[in-house]
């Protein structure tokens, strides 16, 4: 490699720029919809765009921040969707490994289940989960939302959480086994390191999936108290009207947390693996 | 290296238990909050007369004769409602007031959720008054189930300024007058990019059903219990037929597949790009917050008729209130539905939330004048066809679609056909 | 190739599979998978398996919002599936699902590829550029993307027709209406179920192709293969059970969409950017027909499962002729 050192720093150059290009293209409507909600309401729409919102006005934050119980809320989403992510995650990285390592009875029809699930349009289990969560008394009973958000992810989470641990040679563990770690130990230190990518991947889908949410947060929870963000995401919208100001500023708020946690756990998605025990 | 992994790890494991201890400190605060322990939980809507202060005045009124009660009033979002208020009046400890958009009124009158309120309709405030397409929806087999709470319909804004500089100085009287000046506003304005006389989106429905109304036309009869749609009568298919001329001289091509949101009719209002518009009567507002200087420029009128003895008929939207058949406290519920029903509620709603009061009687001196229009308007208004299948077809942006299908040029003879079809299946879906 | 046999002797056939060794207790080993098992059948059988029985049972019931009050609901056999074949607008449907899905399924799959592959060849700082732009797009509400994405190309004021403009190739476009025209309506729904969905596939892949040792690729080079080569001989191959899944996740999920057709076009113009998932949403909830709802989603999942039957059997059985029964 260092033989040619010319036009491989062309090359990335070359990377660079369509990598700024792509950035540029797939942000536009992110910026529009930050930029639109720093405009003062009125000024939305132009049959010229303005590009930049100049002067900034923050009424639109201002009136999406006042509408009631948007702590309550916003402690709600938090709590309903780190307990899903968490609980998903730890459930489904047993599964996966299990899936993936060993032959056992009943294995394949598990995976056809596991994918047969993922197929039902979530809309049309609306009313089954709400029977069911009515049978046993746990509708507006918020371990209800998180339990029905991690069987939701729990599906894919294995599905791709397996492919990730089929990515990761068995010598690997072989090797630590004979080593003399216990099979736990082994997988701590040798397995998780490597899935760490994987495992950031299916929590941002986690995570994503159970805040954006709407139906369920809805149908299931019957108290203001007890409701999630989404709700106040859509309360912008009336019969007569809708504000849209505050709809977009809510919208960005809204964006903030998923980025948050991305930024949180995005270096295992790129460190980790190379550098970690394949090398190692 | 294996340092550096195991470090990570113990990080992410620290990770978890305070996640796991999130999970069960939320596992206390919820699990169904009773209702007859003395509150009354109302749901509201949102942008209605729950989620503004002036409900405190109603609660203040019920306070006087239930001084040991709360009130509870939780506001709701309309996406979802009708499978929300459905699935909590059927689940057990239900919220004892719930309001619901007249459109879907019916859903729950059928569903057998609510309580029967015939036996006291007498003891409501003016309910012999009560605006016909609000308590049409509120009735199921002759028994009522709901009262108005507040209605709305929609008037003709226009721009005064643009009509003097046109050369109209009558206000038109007929709709063949209207399509006239369209063409002299046209005339006037032809140095304004996409400019309209009148600008109407091709899915606003709420502005096609009066042309349909005003030949003698209805949307669908009903006989031995089963419902038949009637949108190819040749009074509909003649109203169809006229308001597609109306909509094609008046407005711009642009607008024949779109509604009033996309593009926003207020901003071209504001902009100059449109003399008319039919508008509910919080619009006017939003015009002049998008352009002040049009403050004294700004004036309403009734949808003319096809003759200058009437206007159209006009389709009345709004909302309805009504009790929990499982509520324990239907006595102070009925109290407090009585009170936000009420002459003196009603009109202070009126003249500070710019909504329709729920009989004509009850509009106050001193509201905006496109209220006093459109409340001079819903004295001849046409309700919807009461069956559940309303809401499947405004839920379904049916008729939306429909409208504007005709708007831009397609067949009225079959399009209306398919329209009776489709729509016959979904009013007799629920019976 | 020298390094795919290398890969691939790691997995020759009559390997046998990875077993604790020189460990004692046999039976405990045995029930280890089992244990490990254990909490996801638990979670799934008891919050998925009663919603999924009670979601076939209703598909054979005359369900109403008034089965709700009384728990009543008439038995109508196969009427709800007889009904839905008898609609002439559910095969338009299904026909119009199975083009939206390839082309949404293929563009994405190609343009996450081709992304996550150009991620791992720039430089650190236009790594966390594009990572970031990619994140900040997938945290983007859905309703929020739908409705920019409305505003974008509404006539008279939209950004997009403002620009399109401004490229003098089209003549003016200020005042047009995709959203009238059903083939341009669908595309812009494509176009956005392409961007929103493009961050998943490319992040996915990217973290995929980080658990490949770059050794290998170094050594592919040496060797004097081409970036085509490397994808065919190494990327590929190791990436197929996640590129399996994702391209089966995207068919799903494309099949399913809901929100972007809805919030865009309702369907229209005259029901003509109707899928399956706007169907499956409007009989459920628009008609408040459950019964019915309910059979267009075991519809819809018998589908999905002949259209993949194939694909998933090879999914599951991937290392299966590799060993025994541990």
């Amino acid at each position: 490699m260092s033989a040619h050192p010319t036009p491989a720093r062309r090359r990335r150059a070359v990377n660079n720029t369509i990598a700024v290009a792509v950035s540029a293209v797939m942000l536009f409507p992110v910026y529009w919809m930050v930029a639109t909600a720093f405009k003062p309401s009125g000024k939305i729409l132009s049959a010229v765009p303005q590009f930049f919102p100049w002067p900034i006005s923050l009424g639109n934050f201002q009136r999406a921040l006042a509408k009631p119980h948007f702590w309550v809320f916003v402690r709600n989403s938090l709590t309903v969707t780190l307990s899903s992510v968490a609980l998903s995650l730890v459930i489904a990285l047993f599964a996966a490994i299990a899936i993936a390592r060993f032959r056992f009875a009943g294995r394949k029809v598990l995976l056809a289940i596991l994918v047969l699930v993922q197929m039902i349009p979530a809309a049309a289990m609306v009313i089954p989960v709400y029977l069911m969560l009515r049978s046993i008394g746990a509708l507006d009973f918020v371990p209800g939302l998180i339990l029905t958000y991690m069987t939701f992810v729990l599906p894919f989470t294995i599905w791709t959480l397996r492919g990730f641990v089929d990515g990761v040679p068995v010598e690997l563990e072989e090797a630590a086994l004979v080593d003399g770690c216990g099979r736990f130990q082994m997988y701590v230190r040798v397995l998780l390191p490597l899935l760490m990518p994987g495992i950031v991947a299916t929590s941002i889908f986690a995570f994503v999936n159970a805040w954006d949410d709407y139906l369920f947060a809805y149908v299931i929870m019957k108290s203001q108290n007890n409701y999630t963000l989404p709700v106040w995401l859509v309360s912008f919208r009336t019969a007569e009207s809708v504000d849209y100001g505050a709809m977009i500023a809510a919208s960005t708020i809204f964006s903030l947390p998923v980025l948050v946690f991305f930024l949180l756990v995005q270096r295992r998605l790129v460190g980790g693996m190379t550098n970690g025990a394949v090398k190692g | 290296m294996r340092r550096m992994n195991r470090a990570r790890w113990r990080h992410a494991l620290t990770a978890v238990p305070v996640l796991a201890l999130a999970l069960t400190a939320c596992g206390g605060g919820s699990g169904g909050s009773a209702s007859s322990d003395g509150t009354l939980t109302v749901w509201m809507m949102t942008g209605g007369p729950g989620d503004s202060p002036l409900i405190k005045d109603v609660d203040a009124e019920f306070a006087k004769k239930y001084p040991d009660m709360k009130v509870d009033v939780q506001i709701q979002q309309w996406d979802g409602i009708a499978t929300k208020i459905t699935t909590a009046l059927a689940g057990g400890n239900p919220p004892d007031i719930v309001e619901m958009g007249n459109t879907q009124t019916p859903l729950q009158t059928y569903s057998g959720g609510l309580a029967d309120l015939t036996a006291d309709k007498s003891t409501f405030e003016d309910s012999a008054g009560w605006l016909s397409g609000l308590a049409t929806p509120s009735t199921y087999d002759g028994k009522l189930y709901a009262a108005p709470l507040y209605g709305g319909t929609k008037v003709v804004m226009y721009n005064k300024k643009l009509f003097t500089a046109a050369g109209i100085t009558r206000l038109p009287t007929t709709i063949g007058e209207l399509q006239q000046d369209c063409g002299k506003l046209a005339a006037a304005n032809k140095n304004v990019a996409n400019f309209s006389g009148f600008y109407l989106p091709g899915q606003y429905w709420f502005n096609g059903m009066p042309f349909l109304f005003a030949k003698g036309g209805t949307i669908a009869t009903r006989k031995n219990g089963a419902w038949q749609a009637q949108m190819s009568s040749p009074a509909n298919q003649a109203g169809l037929a006229a308001w597609r001329t109306f909509q094609n001289t008046c407005s711009t091509r642009s607008s024949v597949g779109v509604n009033t949101d996309s593009p926003d009719q207020d901003q071209l209002f504001a902009d100059g790009k449109a003399a008319m518009e039919y508008v509910k009567a919080w619009e006017p507002a939003a015009v002049l917050q998008k352009n002040p200087a049009l403050k004294d420029d700004i004036g309403f009128f009734a949808l003319p008729g096809y003759t200058a003895d009437a206007p159209m008929p006009v389709i009345v939207s709004g909302s309805t209130i009504g009790i929990a058949a499982d509520s324990p406290d239907k006595k102070p519920a009925e109290d407090w539905l009585r009170i936000i029903t009420g002459k003196a509620f009603q009109q202070e709603m009126a003249l500070k939330l710019d909504l329709l009061p729920i009989s004509p009687d009850f509009t106050p001196a001193g509201v905006p004048e496109q209220l006093a229009v459109a409340s001079q308007a819903a004295k001849n208004s046409h309700p919807l066809p009461n069956s559940p299948g309303e809401a499947t077809l405004e839920t379904e942006r049916y008729n939306e679609q429909f409208f504007s299908k005709i708007a831009a040029g397609g067949d009225i003879a079959k399009a209306s056909a398919d329209y009776d079809k489709h729509a016959t299946a979904a009013f007799n879906a629920l019976h | 190739m020298a390094i795919t046999e290398k890969r691939s002797a790691a997995r020759a056939p009559g390997r046998p599979r990875p077993r604790p060794k020189g460990r004692p207790g046999g039976a405990r080993r045995r029930m280890l998978p089992w244990a490990m098992i254990a909490p996801a059948a638990a979670a799934l059988i008891l919050i998925q398996g009663y919603p999924l029985a009670r979601l076939l049972v209703l598909s054979t019931q005359n369900f109403g919002p008034r089965s709700l009050f009384t728990g009543q609901a008439d038995f109508v056999g196969a009427d709800n599936f007889t009904a839905l074949f008898g609609d002439p607008d559910f095969r338009a449907v299904l026909l119009r699902t199975l083009v939206f899905t390839v082309v949404c399924v293929a563009l994405l799959m190609v343009l996450g590829f081709l992304l996550s592959h150009l991620l791992t060849g720039v430089s650190p700082w236009a790594r966390v550029v594009t990572t970031v732009s990619l994140v900040l797009v997938w945290a983007m509400p859905m309703v929020a993307a739908t409705l920019v994405w409305q505003w974008m190309y509404q006539p008279q004021y939209g950004v997009a027709n403002w620009l399109l403009t401004k490229l003098r190739v089209f003549g003016d476009l200020t005042a047009y209406d995709w959203f009238s025209h059903p083939d341009q309506a669908l595309g812009l729904v494509i176009l956005l179920t392409v961007w929103k969905g493009l961050p998943f596939v490319a992040l996915t892949l990217f973290a995929a192709r980080g658990q490949i040792p770059e050794p290998l690729y170094e050594a592919a080079r040496l060797d004097g293969a081409g970036t085509l080569q490397t994808f065919r001989h190494i990327t590929v191959p190791i990436l197929r059970p996640v590129l399996g899944i994702l391209t089966l996740l995207e068919v799903i999920w494309s099949v399913n969409s809901f929100t972007p057709i809805w919030v865009l076009t309702q369907g229209g113009p005259d029901g003509r950017t109707t899928t399956l998932g706007v169907y499956a949403y409007v009989t459920a909830f628009s008609r408040n027909d459950y019964g019915s709802g309910a059979s267009v989603a075991v519809v819809t999942v018998l589908i999905l499962a002949v259209l993949s039957i194939a694909y998933v059997r090879r999914l599951a059985d991937q290392g299966d002729e590799q060993g025994g029964p541990a």
